[in-house]
Parts: structure tokens; C-alpha cells; sequence
């Protein structure tokens, strides 16, 4: 219930915000598109999922890279802002929807992209979980942690309970957010076997 | 005609073309009073208000073909669904 409480009060909040958003936070978040692309190679064939995707600042730097991109979010207003972004692309399809449970095969994206998301999820942990489950085993994960919400240490050590593997973590200061780029881990870590003794 | 309506309601969409084409190609003489309803209720159906499902056939049918990648969906839409649990 509390979960549901959290989430929807992101969501007023975002539906509130949705035609001001761009105005206020696009500079804030083109900078954490622009650290994470830095880091990734995106393959012309990938399927990519933007959770959280809010107005769609990042379709246009991804979209004519990629196949496909879905963006997914909550807030239907900033749905409605996303949707205007997403016309001018023939690979961008929008689905609302929770990015806890998401609506989709398990092993399906190549390239998960969580930018502003894990901040406003009430359980990270669960959110990664989801994400896991709906990218491919090779797939690359890129996450974002609000510095004001996330120290670097809670932030990376959210990533590796989730068994994921930091590939590249840009930490600048004059990034509002610490920003990763992740694998799925396959092998379990050492710490993580079973003791045989 | 109440046999051919009442078998037209049991059936599935794709049945219910067959038994549409049965109707128009049917002689009206022959199917008695009445044959104009039912020629109306498959083809009025077509303007059945949107996502309103009726015992229709017609309309049942419509919505179907509403629905098929053939019809409405774009690629995209169909590409998506693809993806989709």
C-alpha cells in the first residue's frame, strides 16, 4: 500500500509538471544522456527500453541508431508530452505503464536505459529486478542516482546486489546524478557461492 | 432467417464472413420476411459505436478486423506488440 502511495504521488507530481519539465530539468537531463552515451555502443539492431522515459528527452539521441525504441512511464501527461517527441520518429512506440512490473516478454531489450527512475521508485531493488528480467543476458543497463537521494556508495552497492556490473560510472560533480553503465552479471560472485566447507 | 441469425450469433468472426457472404448471396424471395433485418444488422453494425461490443456478428467482426495489423495497426504498433507478455 505505501508502495502504491509513493507511486502515485510521483505520478501527480509528474503529471503536474509535464508541460513546465523540459523548462526546467531538459539541461540536467541532456547532461546525464549525453555521460551515459559516452560510455555505449548502441548496435543499429537493438531493441531499446527507455523506463521512466518522462517527456522524451532521450528518443532523439537514440532513435535513429537503434531498431526500436519503447518508452515507459506512469504519468500520463508526461506521456502526452513524450508522444509529440515520438511522432517525429518512425521506431519510437510509448506504453504506459509500471515500471515494476512491466508489461513485457522476459529477455526482450537489448539496452535498458533507468535515467530519473530509481529516485522515484519505492523499492529500487524491485525496479532492477524488473529491468533484469525484461533485457536480454548480454544486455546493457544504464542507471541514474539522484546524488541528493543516493551517496556513491549506496548507489553502486544498489547496482551490485543486483548483480550487475559497473562497466563505466560517471561520478562529474556538475552532474546532478551519478550515472552507470551496467552489464547482467552471469556468474554469481565469489562472495555470493555457496561455502563448500 | 431466425435459423440463419441464430447460427450467425454462435458462430466466430471468421465463420460470421462466410455466413455474411451466405446472406448477401442469398435470394431474398427465398428467405422470406424479414431477410432486410438481417442484411441491415450485419452491415448497420459496421457503424456501431466504437468499442461497444454487441451479439452482433457484424460487429463483433468489425472489431476484429479493427484490430488486425492488416487493418489499423501501423508496423510500429505491431512491432511493440510483439514484445509484449
Amino acid at each position: 500500500m505505501a508502495e502504491w502511495r509513493k507511486k502515485r504521488r510521483t505520478m501527480r507530481h509528474y503529471d503536474r509538471a509535464a508541460k513546465v519539465y523540459d523548462a526546467q530539468y531538459s539541461e540536467e537531463q541532456e547532461a546525464k544522456i549525453n555521460a551515459a552515451l559516452k560510455s555505449l555502443k548502441l548496435r543499429d539492431n537493438a531493441i531499446v527500453l527507455d523506463a521512466g522515459c518522462g517527456t522524451g528527452l532521450l528518443f532523439p539521441h537514440i532513435a535513429r541508431a537503434v531498431r526500436l525504441v519503447a518508452g515507459l512511464d506512469l504519468s500520463s501527461s508526461i506521456m502526452g508530452e513524450a508522444k509529440k517527441r515520438a511522432k517525429q520518429l518512425p521506431n519510437t512506440a510509448l506504453l504506459r505503464a509500471d515500471a515494476d512490473q512491466m508489461p513485457f516478454q522476459d529477455h526482450t531489450f537489448d539496452t535498458v536505459f533507468a535515467i530519473t527512475l530509481l529516485q522515484n521508485t519505492p523499492n529500487p531493488h524491485l525496479t532492477l529486478e524488473e529491468i533484469k528480467r525484461v533485457s536480454k543476458s548480454r544486455a546493457v543497463i544504464v542507471a541514474t542516482g539522484l546524488k541528493k537521494q543516493f551517496t556513491l556508495r549506496s548507489f553502486t552497492d544498489l547496482l551490485h546486489q543486483a548483480r550487475l556490473n559497473i562497466k563505466a560510472l560517471e561520478t562529474d560533480e556538475r552532474l546532478r546524478g551519478y550515472v552507470a553503465v551496467c552489464t547482467k552479471s552471469s556468474k554469481k560472485t565469489l562472495k555470493e557461492r555457496p561455502q563448500t566447507h | 432467417m431466425h435459423k440463419i441469425q441464430q447460427e450467425n450469433l454462435k458462430r466466430t468472426p471468421t465463420d460470421s464472413l462466410t455466413v455474411k457472404k451466405r446472406i448477401q448471396h442469398a435470394d431474398p424471395r427465398k428467405l422470406g420476411k424479414g431477410w432486410k433485418g438481417a442484411l441491415s444488422n450485419t452491415e448497420d453494425s459496421a457503424h456501431a459505436e466504437e468499442g461497444t461490443h454487441t451479439q452482433n456478428t457484424g460487429s463483433t467482426q468489425l472489431r476484429e478486423e479493427d484490430s488486425s495489423p492488416e487493418k489499423g495497426w501501423t508496423e510500429l504498433d505491431l512491432a511493440l506488440s510483439l514484445l509484449l507478455k
